[in-house]
């Protein structure tokens, strides 16, 4: 008897449990019941933020979903999995336009529907390496330098590579220690491509490096620890990222960037449509929404990044526009003679190698 | 009978769905991938062993394969010989006070380790706590730079870290020691030291092991000291896995350190409980 009562038990929760089940979901689908485009994005972080795809969603009722990146590797690797089934849109840097375009897994744009492509500076159309064919792959975003943030304390003025061999500052500098940065900087200044490097160029730089290391008081992850470093005094010069330097100089601490001679690693981001998209037309929309003076200061303000058209900087505060430079069309022109924008690394596993033997060199 | 079968089922569906998918399906994925390649940004099927040739024939990974376990080895010595005694004052000497005490030492674990980690820098920066009272007391002259992002610094934080892990088993056993033992140890005229060794020490090794084992297993797979505190001396293989599965896409190289890595850890676990139970005179 009782056992039965048991059972009978059980089979009222169950049910109890599928009917509660079948409230949520009727609940939970009935509002997205209209035909209603859904853009997927794979990117960056802070490139399909809520604060501008709310924007974007009021204006032509299309939502955007981001799927954020954890590093790098993920953009090829997933949108060679998924395809248009899984993703409308992707926005990465540099280094990967060429391979996604040989891969054949993107398609050009339509530049008709994105007017606003005609603002972005000059510099950023006449770049060649996302397009194919006279037909262009990749609409700019945003682009960044990969820069030395120093303590003005210490430094009067640019300090020069030299700094990396110099006894004085031995235990007092940083570069990051989760990407290649300081392969590719080492590249530069052995004066080769450092985003070509073979095996024996690869040596001399890890040569370089290891003279480097008992320069280096810890490798930095985040943009935050970087921070911390310079702001105790850790650390007094690093390779950076114009981020940190803008969140110092707002704690108050004494310091400034630059690119010192002759050049340092730098990016440019850019949107790409994935190839088969059964939404290609709102997905230029969102393009021609993301490179607007709108679209460009939302972005700036949520990722610090510079951006690329320079009618935004009718929106932006002061400060903005002296960080981003937004109102000198030179200043792109200029800057790039001083950076190596990232190209495609075949040989990432030996660049990886280097850049390991170089953190754990005794 | 049928509705107690139905319950036996629900009940035991969950351990073994948790068992299925988190342990033996996440290890089959690092095992196999372990034994593919990986070319520019795709994961190539195919058997190779390419992987454990480059593990023991680069210094760069078999050498950081050792130190780690070297770590864990110190941090599991340091955490016995500060963990122990902190146990034995709390079930011996402590009275009215114990269970306030041993709430202390849990309660450290309640504070998020991250965080701890991060007061560590507070202490031992550059102008840290430390370093600045030597600079006042005049002790030094100069900030000492060896006390954080160092070998050091990670040894140190690490212990702390896990050492409740150690003082929480080696407690359970203190404690469950029948006095009239010490007792009888005493009667036949054995010292406070022998007592020690050879009573006191014998019956809690069960519980020295257990927190030896998850200070050195916790340790070896730690990257986020040495992230944090270990600067560039206190580079662990957790922090080279973890790079080769992020921005490097190396998951098949980063598949087979980890499997290395694990193989070596079950190995000296297994050697470690085999000499003590050996040496206990019990099995365990």
């Amino acid at each position: 008897m009782k056992r039965q009562v048991r059972s009978k038990g059980i089979a009222g929760i169950v049910t109890l449990l599928s009917l509660a089940l079948v409230l949520v979901g009727l609940l939970y689908d009935s509002p997205s019941k209209a035909a209603k485009v859904t853009l997927s994005a794979l990117v960056w972080e802070g490139y399909t933020d809520k604060s501008f795809t709310k924007v974007f969603e009021e204006k032509y009722g299309a939502e955007v979903k981001g799927t954020y990146v954890g590093g790098m590797d993920e953009f090829f690797a997933k949108v060679k999995a998924g395809g248009a089934s899984a993703y409308d849109l992707v926005a990465l840097s540099s280094n990967l336009p060429k391979r996604m375009i040989d891969a054949d897994l993107v398609e050009p744009v339509n530049l008709k529907n994105i007017p606003n492509y005609n603002d972005i500076f000059e510099f950023f159309r006449n770049l060649e390496y996302n397009k194919k064919d006279g037909n262009v792959y990749g609409v700019n975003y945003t682009w960044g330098p990969d820069p030395v943030t120093y303590r003005t304390d210490v430094f009067d003025s640019c300090p020069s590579w030299d700094i990396f061999k110099d006894p004085k500052y031995k235990g007092k500098l940083s570069v990051p220690g989760e990407d290649n940065t300081a392969v590719y900087q080492a590249g530069i200044l052995l004066g080769y491509n450092p985003y070509s490097m073979d095996k024996g160029k690869l040596e001399e730089a890890k040569k370089l490096l290891v003279e480097w290391r008992p320069q280096i008081r810890a490798f930095w992850s985040t943009a935050g620890e970087l921070t911390n470093l310079i702001a105790n005094k850790e650390v007094v010069a690093s390779i950076s990222w114009p981020l940190i330097t803008s969140d110092l100089k707002k704690q108050g601490v004494p310091v400034a960037e630059c690119i010192p001679d002759p050049a340092t690693s730098g990016w440019i981001d850019q949107w790409m449509v994935v190839k088969g998209t059964k939404n290609k037309d709102m997905a230029e929309k969102w393009i021609n929404f993301a490179i607007s003076p709108e679209g460009q200061v939302a972005v700036h303000r949520v990722t610090t990044y510079f951006v690329v058209n320079p009618n935004a900087a009718a929106l932006m505060t002061p400060e903005e526009k002296v960080f981003t430079h937004i109102d000198d069309p030179n200043y792109i022109v200029e800057a790039s003679k001083k950076i190596m924008w990232w190209e495609p690394v075949q040989n990432e596993d030996e660049y990886n190698e280097v850049r390991q033997a170089f953190k754990t060199a005794q | 009978m049928k509705g107690r079968r139905l319950e036996f089922f629900i009940l035991i569906a969950i351990p073994i769905l948790w068992i299925t998918v988190l342990e033996i399906f996440a290890y089959s994925v690092l095992l196999i991938h372990s034994f593919w390649d990986t070319q520019y940004l795709t994961v190539i099927k195919e058997f190779t062993l390419k992987n454990f040739v480059k593990i023991f024939t680069t210094p760069l990974y078999y050498k950081t394969i050792f130190k780690t376990i070297g770590i864990g080895i110190t941090v599991s010595i340091f955490a016995l010989l500060l963990g122990y005694p902190v146990a034995f004052f709390i079930a011996y000497r402590m009275k009215r006070y114990k269970n306030l005490l041993l709430l202390f030492v849990v309660m450290q674990l309640w504070i998020s380790y991250l965080v701890r980690a991060y007061a560590w820098k507070i202490v031992l920066g550059t102008n840290g706590v430390i370093n600045q009272f030597l600079l006042f007391i005049g002790v030094i002259d100069e900030p000492l730079s060896i006390l954080l992002y160092s070998q050091f610094a990670l040894i140190l934080v690490l212990t702390m870290a896990f050492i409740a892990f150690l003082i929480i088993p080696v407690y359970a056993m203190l404690e469950k020691i029948p006095q009239e033992f010490l007792q009888a140890s005493y009667d036949l005229g054995a010292g406070r030291f022998t007592t020690f060794w050879r009573v006191i020490f014998p019956l809690t090794l069960p519980g020295v092991i257990a927190g030896i084992t998850s200070v050195f297993a916790l340790s070896v797979g730690d990257f986020v000291a040495a992230l944090l505190v270990g600067g560039p001396e206190g580079i662990m293989i957790g922090n080279i896995v973890w790079s080769l599965f992020g921005s490097a896409f190396q998951w098949t190289l980063g598949a087979a350190n980890g499997l290395v890595l694990i193989i070596l850890v079950a190995f000296i676990l297994y050697v470690s409980e085999k000499i003590a139970a050996r040496y206990s005179g019990m099995e365990i």
